[in-house]
C-alpha cells in the first residue's frame, strides 16, 4: 500500500535555456505561473501558506547569501512562510520531500516548493569549476565533475564490457526525447557517429556524454489528498520517497560500478510506495553523464547489474521500450538547473502519470512514475520519489 | 635538503630526502579500519581514536580516464592522466582495500589496463598559483623510485 498522504494538484516550468535576459526571481515567476495556471479546476494562490526554495549555488551567478526569501514577493506571496533547501544535485527532489512532510504533517495546508538556479550568468571558469572543489583535501587541482565520473565508466566498460557505442546511445535517446520536449535546452537530434566524434573532455567522456549548464526554474503545488478534491478530479498522489547518503570520498567507495546511495534511496522509496523496480512505468533518473544513467538504472532495479548499457542500445528505455528513462530529454538535453531539475522531473512525472505529455507520452499500465537525483561529493547523497494515480 | 615546492595541502603525505613520498592516512584503534585523508573520527564508525597511519606505496590500477579539459587554476600539460588505484591493507580483513584518487603519470588511457602494477610517486603540480607538491600514480616498473 503506497504512501499517499499528499497530492500534486499543478505543476510547470519555464523553458530551460542561457537566460542571461531573466532574473532569478523572474524565472521564478514563469514557473509560479506555469504551476499554478495547470490547477484543473482553477486556484488563488493565495490558499499557499508555505513556500519552499530549492536552489543549490548563489554563487553561480554572485550571491553568496542567497536565502530563498526573495522568491515570496517576487510571486505575489509576500509574507508567506519560506524557507530555502539545498541538497546538493537532488536539491529540488529534495525540497518537494520536506514540503511533502510539511503537508503530512497537518503543520501546512498548501504547499509550494519551487526550484529555480542560474547556472550561466558567471563563466564556468569563474563558477561552476572554480568552485567545485574549493576546501576539498583532496580534490583541490586538476579535477571537476567530468573527472570523477569518467573512472566509473572505465570500471563499468572493464568489468561488463560496456562500449563507448552503449554510453552514446543514451545521448542519442536523450537528445530524440528533448526534441520532443518544448522546454527542454537543447532540440536536436544526435546519432551515435557525431557523440563518438565529439571532442573529448576525459576518457571515455565526449561533450555529448556530458549534460550542458542550464539556466531554468520549476515549480510544483502539493496539498492533502483531502484538499485536492477541491482543486481537481485527477489527483496524483505522492506514493513513497527515500533519501540516503554515502561517504563524500572517492576512496571509501565499496564499488565503482554503481551509487550506493540511489540503491539505498531507492530501496526506501520503493518500500514506502509498497511497490517494486518492476511496477514502475516511467522514470526521470540523473543522467548528468551518460554512464549516470546507466549506473542509475542499474542501482534503480530496472535492469540487471552490468546490463545498462546494453539495455540502452537495445532501446529498452526508449519512449516505446519496456522502461521508458527520461522521456523530458533527462539532464543531457532538457538540462541540469540544479535546484529546478529534481522538481522539472516531477513535473514530466505528472504529466507522463495524468497522459499529458503529448509527442513524448509513454504507455502508462500500472499507474507509477519515480523520479531520481544523485550527486554531492563522491556522489554521496540520492533522493527518489514516486509518484502515483492509484488513489489511497 | 627539505622540498622548496610548497605541498598541495599540509598532512596529506610526507617526503623524505630521497624523494619518497608516503601518503598519510588514519587508523581507527577501535575499528582497525585505515582511512584516507586523515580525518578526526573513523568515517565508518565514527570512533574518535585515529591515529596517524602511512599507507601501503604500491597498488594496482582501478579506474582512469585520460583528461583533455582541465578545470580553471590547473596550469599543468594537457591532457593529463587522473584515475583510482587499489591498494591492500595490511591487517585488514581478509579481501579489504583501500582505493584512492589521484594524478596519473600516464597521459594516454588506452596505455593502461586495469590491475596494472602502480606506485605512489612526488610530483610538481603546476598551478595558476604556482607550482605545488602533489602525489601521483606511476607504473610500477620494479624499481623502488
Amino acid at each position: 500500500m503506497s504512501w499517499n498522504r499528499v497530492s500534486v494538484i499543478g505543476a510547470g516550468l519555464i523553458h530551460m535555456g542561457e537566460l542571461f535576459e531573466q532574473s532569478y526571481e523572474q524565472m521564478a515567476r514563469g514557473a509560479f505561473d506555469a504551476a499554478v495556471g495547470s490547477v484543473d479546476n482553477g486556484f488563488d494562490p493565495t490558499e499557499i501558506d508555505a513556500v519552499f526554495v530549492a536552489t543549490q549555488r548563489g554563487t553561480l551567478w554572485g550571491q553568496e547569501g542567497i536565502g530563498g526569501n526573495t522568491i515570496p514577493s517576487a510571486i505575489g506571496l509576500a509574507g508567506v512562510a519560506c524557507t530555502r533547501v539545498e541538497n546538493a544535485c537532488p536539491t529540488g527532489s529534495d525540497a518537494f520531500r520536506v514540503g511533502c512532510m510539511a503537508v503530512a504533517s497537518g503543520v501546512h495546508d498548501v504547499v509550494l516548493v519551487i526550484g529555480v538556479e542560474k547556472m550561466r550568468d558567471k563563466s564556468s571558469d569563474e563558477g561552476l569549476l572554480a568552485r567545485a572543489a574549493a576546501g576539498h583535501p583532496v580534490y583541490t587541482r586538476g579535477e571537476s565533475a567530468p573527472v570523477l565520473f569518467a573512472p566509473f565508466a572505465t570500471r563499468h566498460m572493464h568489468e561488463f564490457g560496456t562500449t563507448r557505442e552503449m554510453l552514446a546511445s543514451v545521448a542519442v535517446k536523450n537528445h530524440h526525447n528533448g526534441v520532443l520536449d518544448p522546454y527542454a535546452h537543447f532540440r536536436n537530434e544526435v546519432t551515435i557517429e557525431q557523440v563518438l566524434a565529439a571532442p573529448p573532455v576525459c576518457s571515455p567522456l565526449h561533450l555529448l556524454d556530458c549534460c550542458p549548464q542550464t539556466d531554468g526554474a520549476a515549480a510544483i503545488v502539493i496539498t492533502s489528498p483531502e484538499r485536492a478534491a477541491d482543486f481537481t478530479d485527477r489527483p496524483v498522489f505522492v506514493a513513497g520517497f527515500g533519501v540516503a547518503t554515502d561517504h563524500p570520498y572517492l576512496h571509501e567507495k565499496s564499488t565503482y560500478v554503481g551509487l550506493p546511495a540511489t540503491v539505498e534511496a531507492s530501496r526506501r522509496a520503493y518500500e514506502m510506495a509498497g511497490i517494486s523496480p518492476a511496477d514502475v512505468d516511467v522514470a526521470e533518473v540523473h543522467d548528468c553523464f551518460t554512464i549516470t544513467e546507466i549506473l542509475d538504472i542499474e542501482d534503480l532495479g530496472f535492469v540487471e547489474k552490468g546490463r545498462g548499457g546494453i539495455a540502452s542500445i537495445e532501446g529498452q528505455t526508449a519512449l516505446d521500450g519496456r522502461i521508458p528513462v527520461n522521456p523530458s530529454g533527462g539532464l543531457l538535453a532538457k538540462g541540469h538547473p540544479i535546484g529546478a531539475t529534481g522538481i522539472a522531473q516531477l513535473t514530466e512525472c505528472w504529466w507522463q502519470l495524468r497522459g499529458q505529455a503529448d509527442e513524448r507520452q509513454v504507455a502508462v499500465r500500472n499507474g507509477f512514475a519515480l523520479q531520481h537525483n544523485v550527486g554531492g561529493r563522491g556522489s554521496g547523497v540520492s533522493v527518489v520519489n514516486i509518484l502515483t494515480t492509484n488513489g489511497p | 635538503m627539505a622540498d622548496p615546492t610548497p605541498a598541495l595541502q599540509g598532512g596529506l603525505f610526507r617526503l623524505a630526502p630521497d624523494g619518497t613520498l608516503t601518503l598519510v592516512g588514519g587508523r581507527s584503534r577501535s575499528s582497525g579500519r585505515l582511512h584516507f585523508p586523515l580525518a578526526a573520527v573513523c568515517p565508518w564508525t565514527g570512533a574518535d581514536d585515529v591515529e596517524p597511519s602511512d599507507l601501503p606505496r604500491h597498488g594496482r590500477l582501478w579506474a582512469w580516464t585520460t583528461v583533455t579539459a582541465p578545470p580553471p587554476g590547473y596550469a599543468g600539460p594537457v591532457p593529463y592522466g587522473f584515475g583510482v588505484v587499489e591498494f591492500d591493507v595490511p591487517g585488514e580483513a581478509d579481501g579489504e582495500v583501500l582505493r584512492i584518487v589521484g594524478r596519473i603519470t600516464v597521459a594516454d588511457a588506452d596505455a593502461l589496463s586495469a590491475g596494472d602494477p602502480m606506485v605512489v610517486v612526488a610530483e610538481e603540480l603546476p598551478t595558476d598559483d604556482g607550482p605545488v607538491r602533489t602525489w601521483a600514480f606511476a607504473p610500477d616498473t620494479g624499481g623502488d623510485r
